[in-house]
């Protein structure tokens, strides 16, 4: 008995690991919709970018991985503003289904650029946290995966709290709410858009760099671009709560789904589980947990 | 999302002036657009001067599989180089086409048709277990000998222009239980074993295979769980523990080095304790530098000595070749070598087939093959008409995470047939 | 040549073929298409035969998306839908390849018909994401459910045979799916003649206004769906029959998205457009590999870029594209054709 209690109880904290990191990419995803209206395709590039970059400059230029990790984010900005001016700025106004195979035409062009660079071979990051488990009340918990849940929870906290306080939090937020009106109050649309990408960049690359310390970087993690909806639609495509939440739920389900559904069906249940979850979530509650329900008018 | 009136009056104007360039460069484009098809339709049938001897590569440099893919790549291609190097064969010289297929099944069918009606290549260098099962028929049809980097399984244990010089996995697999079951771990009860292996076709056809036939019951060790892990996985914990309950004392991992590294250090980050016996392509020096200490333990069937064995002739031949062409290359893999000899097999069955060469006299030159050696790098190969794996013979090595290499602690262990 | 087109009858307007010019035009190609295998490599046969089935399954998808206005990501599931039935009905059912291909065509539509059921209640964004789910829980049936259908090693599929006559080389294939492509063509761009098509187009131009003038979308939106998926399933069971083996390999996103970008960079909407797609989509990545190999002074390090140069090709052609030429090839062949249609007294 006790046995199956500390079995679930593991995987529910691997879950919340996992769902930290899932949530900040969500978070980055948000953004961009909430903003922007645009799906994002290229969410699990822009990580991967993030955490190649802050490898090659750990690894080959041999920087210390603090002003590392700062440049890594310097880049992740200036990248995605780059994106936003070159590539999505004209095509505003275009039908959605352009709009959306702009950005997975995105993501296929930085997965080739990375791929030119810095080849696919697996590659890790130089051993910061050690990889030895702690115990703790009986559970075992990687050092690296404390950190880095701890890492990601305080930047989750401090982006929300820049879009609560901040005045240009605010003016995303009011962009997202009706563009008009932000145009009325004098904002200038244009360089919100560019920081929602930039910003949403720079959360992915957190995020990249966190997943990449764990168990090393490699171009499958673009798939974290994908494993983003299931988080989104549950929290609501335009709630950056929703997005939190919706991340770690998914991180939790997934690890429960792997523990418990796997060996009834043989493997690989984790991985279409959180699909099979956001169909569930689209057919009862289309507009996720905590997302405004669209009305549309003719 | 809203159009700015400014916006949409300079785009118009661009318009414009866009259409009156494109008059002009319509042209250019349709010449460039015909030549281009030409080119196209013609693409193949260009001739070196002497008749070629014109062998296919459909490997895997890009894909999930490239860690071990491209070692194995550069291994042929560079025995085949140097086969050129040292004035061909009998005067004629080598020309490789290796096709980059990032082992996805419909660009293998598209390549190989490329390979073999386009260059009409006699032998073809295959790769990925599914898509050289999936090769079978045609191959077969075509006449053109495949050299895999999988063996046959006992399903299929011979087929015509199918060969393998190397230890299938099957047998690997039941060769390291064997090794486990003289070790046990605690007296008094059965040896526990656990497998876990790749969603793709290699790891599951060997799996399949032992699982038919109840072998882990049958060798008198307790089969206590398996789990899957996907080729792109990126994390592993889930089946880490769940594996952990089971508590296996020797756990058989048929995965390539991506997922395998992440598999083995989720394992050490939830504290599963046990003894990895990983197939012959995990047996990689990268692998030791991804896992670190996790390295520590683990086990590796190999079918050929290691690049860094530097007294065995044949792997100094190979280090021979290295320093003079890439001086700059540091390691050999061992895919590097499995590939190698590939190379030197070719060479040898293009020798025995005489001049005229085609690929049904390349394939009788291989049935040949008796006890052919290899510069002590494998064991001697045979290929009778009746069974075409090379090899039943690997030997046990453990990985040394300090010196980042393997050590071979057995010697060549037989598996029987 | 005529200046411009003019019409007395209604029924003179609807003929898709307007002018004696472009019959004729059409008429030498169909030669050329006809007289093609006798001059070519099976290679160059191989990737024709390709762009034959692609154009069955673009066309199916085109009407979806570039007509209904429904994006669909997971036309590959669909695809595998019919692939897999058409192989099963053959192989463990025994069923001749022509009853089987019907039927998986059919049976696609079921299974596209059931995940469109979702667009009665999410459009738009949602829907492409629902499509996406459906795509990969397609996939991860077809990989676990191994006792229908093999699992990861994939089902040997027969070739068709007729009266003894069997389809088994490139050549014989050739005329095979040069009809079903020409079927496919031909149909799909009468569907936008009749009412069901301009339904179609109504619903995706403001399909609340489309709903107000009585057009019933639920069951038009169910519809497209279905046709689109039978023309999927039926170019996944010629794709089966054709390569003689099938693997859940074959089925993933990415083919979804191939389509996708097939049918835009075509250009949405368009029939031909959808066929100038595919034999862009198909021809650039050969193209490339050809190049790979003229180049291969430097093994490996041109082969293994080649790979990240396709897809750097592929992302960028498409970003082009939907920056500069938003209505895709279509429009470009439109207007080289106009500007030849009035010559010399065109102007711009």
């Amino acid at each position: 008995m006790a046995e199956n209690i500390s079995f679930l109880a593991q995987l529910l904290l691997t879950g919340f690991v996992l769902g930290s990191v899932y949530s900040l990419v969500a978070l980055g995803f948000v953004l961009i919709y909430k903003s922007t209206s645009i799906l994002n395709f290229a969410q699990g590039e822009l990580l991967m970018f993030g955490a190649y970059v802050c490898l090659a400059l750990v690894v080959g230029f041999r920087i210390p991985f603090i002003w590392a990790f700062l440049l890594t984010l310097a880049f992740s900005f200036i990248l995605a503003v780059l994106l936003e001016r070159a590539i999505l700025r004209p095509m505003i106004g275009e039908p959605i289904i352009s709009i959306i195979m702009v950005t997975i035409a995105l993501s296929a062009v930085l997965r080739s650029l990375i791929q030119i660079v810095w080849g696919t071979e697996t590659k890790v990051f130089p051993r910061i946290f050690s990889e030895e488990p702690i115990r703790f009340l009986g559970l075992f918990i990687a050092e690296v995966h404390l950190y880095s849940l701890l890492f990601a929870l305080i930047c989750v906290v401090l982006f929300a709290l820049f879009f609560k306080f901040s005045s240009a939090g605010l003016a995303m937020r009011v962009t997202a709410f009706d563009q008009q009106i932000a145009q009325t109050l004098g904002i200038n649309i244009k360089k919100i858009f560019a920081l929602s990408w930039a910003i949403s960049a720079i959360v992915s690359s957190i995020g990249g760099i966190i997943l990449g310390n764990i168990n090393g970087i490699n171009n499958a993690l673009a798939a974290m671009g994908l494993k983003v909806f299931p988080c989104v639609i549950l929290g609501g495509l335009d709630s950056i709560l929703g997005a939190i939440i919706g991340g770690f739920s998914i991180g939790i389900l997934e690890n429960l789904a792997g523990g418990y559904l796997d060996p009834v069906f043989g493997g690989g249940v984790k991985d279409v589980a959180p699909f099979v979850f956001l169909v569930i979530i689209l057919m009862i509650k289309p507009y996720g947990l905590f997302g405004k329900i669209r009305i549309e008018r003719l | 999302m809203m159009d700015y009136g400014g916006e949409a009056r300079r785009r118009k104007l661009t318009q414009e002036r866009r259409n009156n360039m494109e008059r002009q460069n319509r042209w250019v484009v349709s010449i460039f657009l015909m030549l281009a098809f030409t080119l196209f339709l013609l693409g193949g049938t260009i001739t070196y001067a002497k008749e070629t001897i014109k062998i296919g590569g459909i490997v895997d440099l890009t894909g999930p599989t490239n860690d071990i893919g491209v070692p194995w790549a550069q291994g042929i291609a560079d025995y085949l180089d140097k086969i050129n190097k040292e004035g061909g064969i009998k005067g004629r010289l080598i020309e490789y086409f290796p096709i980059d297929y990032a082992y996805k099944l419909p660009q293998a069918m598209v390549a190989y048709k490329r390979l073999a009606t386009e260059h009409n290549v006699i032998a073809l260098i295959g790769w990925g277990t599914g898509d050289n099962k999936a090769r079978i028929p045609l191959v077969n049809k075509d006449k053109i000998p495949q050299l895999s980097a999988f063996a046959l399984d006992q399903t299929e244990p011979y087929t015509p222009y199918n060969f393998a010089h190397m230890i299938s996995y099957e047998h690997q697999i039941m060769g390291m239980l064997q090794y486990a079951k003289d070790r046990p771990i605690e007296k008094g009860r059965k040896i526990r074993v656990a497998y876990v292996y790749s969603d793709a076709e290699y790891g599951r056809a060997p799996i399949r295979y032992l699982k038919e036939r109840n072998y882990a019951e049958k060798m008198g060790v307790e089969l206590v769980d398996e789990q899957i892990i996907g080729q792109t996985a990126t994390e592993a914990v889930s089946q880490a523990l769940t594996l952990k309950k089971a508590k296996p004392d020797y756990t058989v991992v048929v995965l390539t080095p991506k997922p395998a590294s992440v598999f083995i250090k989720d394992a050490k980050k939830v504290g599963l304790e046990t003894t990895f016996m990983g197939f012959s392509f995990l047996g990689d020096y990268s692998l030791l530098k991804l896992l670190g200490e996790a390295g520590k333990g683990l086990i590796v069937a190999a079918p050929c000595c290691y690049g860094h064995e530097t007294d065995v002739p044949g792997i100094k031949k190979i280090w021979d070749y290295n320093k003079k062409y890439y001086p700059e290359r540091k390691v050999i893999e061992l895919q590097y070598v499995y590939a190698w000899l590939y190379g030197m097999i070719i060479e040898e069955a293009i020798k025995r087939a005489g001049d005229n060469l085609t690929g049904e006299s390349l394939k009788n030159a291989l049935e040949t093959f008796r006890n052919f050696g290899t510069d002590g790098i494998s064991r001697p190969i045979t290929f009778t008409s009746t069974d075409h794996r090379g090899s039943y013979e690997f030997k046990l090595s453990v990985a040394n995470p300090e010196k980042g290499t393997f050590e071979s602690f057995s010697d060549w262990i037989k598996v029987e047939k | 040549m005529p200046c411009g087109l003019f019409h007395t009858v209604y029924k003179t307007d609807e003929h898709i073929f307007k002018t004696i010019w472009v019959k004729s035009w059409l008429v030498a190609f169909g030669f050329f298409l006809l007289l093609l295998p006798f001059f070519v490599s099976n290679y160059v046969l191989y990737v024709c035969n390709m762009i034959s089935i692609f154009i069955v399954g673009a066309i199916g998808l085109n009407i979806l998306t570039g007509f209904t206005g429904q994006i669909s990501i997971g036309h590959g599931a669909f695809v595998a839908v019919g692939a897999y039935t058409s192989a099963i009905l053959t192989t463990k059912l025994g069923f001749p390849f022509w009853i089987a291909l019907p039927i998986a065509g059919f049976f696609a539509a079921f299974i596209g018909m059931i995940f469109g059921i979702p667009s009665l209640r999410i459009k738009g964004l949602y829907l492409a994401i629902a499509t996406l789910a459906a795509q990969f829980i397609i996939d991860y049936a077809i990989v676990h459910w191994e006792r229908l259908t093999n699992g990861i090693t994939g089902i040997s599929v027969p070739s068709p045979t007729l009266f003894g006559f069997v389809f088994d080389n490139d050549k014989k294939f050739y005329y095979l799916l040069l009809g079903f492509a020409l079927v496919a063509v031909v149909s799909g761009r009468n569907l936008f003649r009749t009412r069901v098509g301009r339904a179609f187009i109504a619903i995706r131009d403001r399909d609340i206004s489309a709903e107000l003038i009585g057009v019933d979308i639920f069951k038009y939106k169910l519809l497209a769906f279905g046709i689109s998926s039978f023309y999927a399933g039926v170019a996944g069971s010629l794709w089966g029959h054709y390569t003689n083996v099938i693997t859940p390999e074959h089925f993933t996103i990415v083919l979804s998205i191939d389509y996708l970008a097939m049918i835009i960079v075509g250009g949405l909407g368009s029939i031909l457009g959808a066929v100038f797609g595919v034999v862009f989509m198909i021809i650039v990545p050969e193209l490339l590999t050809t190049v790979g190999i003229l180049l291969k002074s430097t093994f490996g390090e041109i082969t293994a870029l080649i790979s990240a140069i396709k897809g750097l090709v592929f992302g960028v052609t498409i970003i082009l594209f939907l920056v500069f030429e938003p209505d895709g090839l279509f429009e470009i062949w439109r207007r080289v054709r106009d500007y030849w249609k009035l010559w010399p007294f065109s102007y711009r």
